[in-house]
């Protein structure tokens, strides 16, 4: 399994199409992401790391170029597009009667006939994809009767049945409790690593970003850098993170601190 | 295990639905016994007039109106996420009224001359509905949220009924009646010749229906980033608009607006199935609107003697308990 540039950004410009203008939140996004890596999006609340995710699932409109496996997404059609990437948000309002069996399924839904049917393969890779996530027991149960743990799992093992080569998640692990918070994040790694797919989540938890993530893509002055985790841990990016008026700046000053000293120990 | 479910609740509807179709024909002035009602239908009886002429269309209206209805329903409820939208949502039956209150009202007033001919009826709904459907599909392309959809359907549903109610205040007692008649819904005015036309358009919007499964089972998920799952989002909800649109006009055209029906009847189908495949959801759906569709027929013979009921007044007896049940049950579940 060599190594190729999985998604690439060129010039590009996120932000929000109202009326016919172009509102830009970020431009001149410039980066490369290989197979195999973990990419880890950070930065504070509003920054764009959503509409940044949102842009790279072609879900809204952007400027400049994004190509994958080096070819621009703007000529790929829906059904390539979703064989290559997947993207799991976070905004999901289940219909009643939908099960979690159902819901995982929809991964398989690129990958079936016109009218969707499963070939056995299909369910097969379905449970599989449920008992990679820890969730294998609930096949049977309604979405909606799921804690907001489990629905999060579910949907990543969603994402996981689709078989995409790049997966895109949105605060995958925000509603989950610490055990399974490691475990999810460990099995992120490790898909990345057997199987050569890319990873890229945003998340504000940095003890599993810096403890699983290869890379970061920090979000910080209307700008985007892809760093490794030891270009991160400067105090000046840290600081960036605590940007926050409200805060005591001599208080911000010893959780910067504090973070620092925790992290590279 | 559910697909046992499946099959057993399929043939429970079945049996249903082939009960009261057979109610349906047997039951008006004249009671027929169900044997020789099938033996009217094979061989010439007493009967064979009644049951081929007037009782059999009736039925089969009956039953391709309920199937319509309610998988229009199932789709609006669908796309819109809505538990209480159905087939009218988007305004065409109020596309349907004004066209017929044109025909009825609107021609004398413009031109002096009286178009009350049941044909000029159904083409003035038809063409109701069409320019409605034609208005939403042509600004579809500037609706970024489908919400936005639901609201210009039903504003436009709201502008076509007030140019309607500015004919009737212009209309004659006789013309107002006539308007009025037409919107309590008939299931008895459609021959062998319009029920093949409505077959064929029904046929043609299931077709569309069929290639739009896999889409409408994406959109249960909730998440409007459909291109994920390699659905073209655009061309879904064309496929959706413009069958519900056939099976909507269509019905309305030929039987007047009937309410409640699609409405009410996706709601017992997932309670029934307890699934929201559509695979499994339409054909349960179709069949047990069908089955509300005759048992509203036949209620509304209830009163004999020569006297029915209004259809619409009936469907809406037995619909309006059901959807104040969905809407403020204590363990309210339903999520569309």
């Amino acid at each position: 399994m060599g190594t190729k540039i999985a998604i690439e950004a060129q010039n590009l410009s996120i932000g929000f199409q109202q009326n016919k203008q172009f509102l830009n939140l970020i431009s001149d996004i410039n980066f490369r992401i290989n197979t195999g890596d973990l990419i880890a999006i950070v930065g504070a609340n509003g920054t764009g790391k959503s509409t940044l995710l949102k842009t790279l699932s072609k879900e809204i409109t952007f400027k400049g170029t994004v190509n994958v496996f080096g070819k621009s997404v703007a000529d790929l059609s829906d059904k390539e597009f979703s064989k290559k990437l997947t993207s799991v948000g976070t905004a999901y309002q289940v219909q009643s009667y939908t099960t979690v069996f159902d819901v995982i399924s929809k991964g398989r839904s690129v990958h079936t006939d016109w009218v969707g049917r499963f070939s056995k393969q299909d369910t097969e890779i379905i449970k599989s994809s449920a008992t990679k996530v820890g969730i294998s027991h609930l096949l049977e149960r309604f979405y909606n009767q799921l804690s907001d743990g489990e629905k999060q799992r579910t949907l990543l093992a969603m994402a996981l049945a689709q078989q995409s080569d790049i997966i895109l998640l949105d605060e995958p692990t925000a509603f989950i409790d610490y055990p399974n918070k490691y475990y999810l994040s460990s099995l992120l790694n490790q898909v990345t690593k057997t199987e050569n797919k890319t990873v890229i989540f945003s998340s504000h938890d940095l003890e599993v970003v810096l403890t699983y993530a290869d890379k970061i893509l920090f979000f910080s002055d209307k700008k985007v850098d892809l760093l490794t985790k030891k270009e991160f841990l400067h105090k000046d990016k840290i600081y960036k993170l605590f940007d926050n008026h409200q805060l005591d700046s001599e208080f911000r000053s010893t959780l910067v601190e504090q973070l620092l000293t925790n992290f590279k120990s | 295990m559910f697909v046992q479910h499946f099959r057993i609740t399929l043939l429970v509807v079945l049996f249903t639905f082939f009960i009261l179709s057979i109610f349906s024909l047997s039951i008006g002035e004249v009671f027929i016994n169900p044997l020789d009602l099938i033996s009217s239908i094979f061989s010439d009886n007493q009967y064979s007039l009644i049951v081929q002429n007037f009782r059999a269309p009736k039925t089969l209206t009956a039953i391709l109106a309920g199937i319509s209805l309610s998988v229009s329903g199932l789709l609006m409820q669908t796309l819109f996420r809505n538990p209480i939208a159905g087939p009218y949502i988007l305004g065409i039956s109020s596309g349907a009224s004004l066209g017929v209150s044109f025909v009825i009202m609107g021609a004398s007033i413009f031109s002096g001359i009286q178009m009350l001919s049941d044909t000029s009826i159904v083409a003035g709904a038809l063409l109701g509905s069409v320019l409605m459907i034609l208005i939403l599909l042509s600004i579809l392309k500037y609706v970024k949220d489908i919400m936005t959809l639901l609201i210009i359907g039903v504003m436009f549903g709201a502008f076509a009924s007030s140019l309607s109610s500015i004919l009737q205040y212009f209309s004659t007692d006789f013309q107002v009646k006539s308007f009025v008649l037409w919107t309590f819904g008939n299931l008895s005015n459609v021959n062998y010749s319009q029920l093949w036309i409505m077959f064929g358009f029904i046929i043609l919007a299931l077709i569309l229906i069929l290639f739009s499964v896999k889409g409408l089972n994406i959109l249960i998920l909730g998440n409007d980033n459909l291109s994920n799952f390699g659905i073209n989002k655009r061309l879904l909800q064309v496929f959706i608009l413009i069958s519900t649109a056939i099976l909507t006009g269509v019905i309305t055209a030929f039987c007047g607006p009937i309410g409640f029906v699609g409405v009410v009847v996706p709601h017992f189908a997932r309670m029934l199935i307890k699934s929201s495949n559509h695979i499994f959801l339409l054909p349960i759906t179709a069949l047990m609107g069908a089955s509300l569709m005759l048992l509203s027929d036949i209620i509304s013979q209830i009163p004999s003697n020569g006297i029915i009921l209004p259809i619409n007044s009936v469907t809406a007896f037995i619909g309006i308990p059901f959807i104040l049940w969905v809407l403020l049950k204590p363990s309210q579940k339903i999520r569309i």
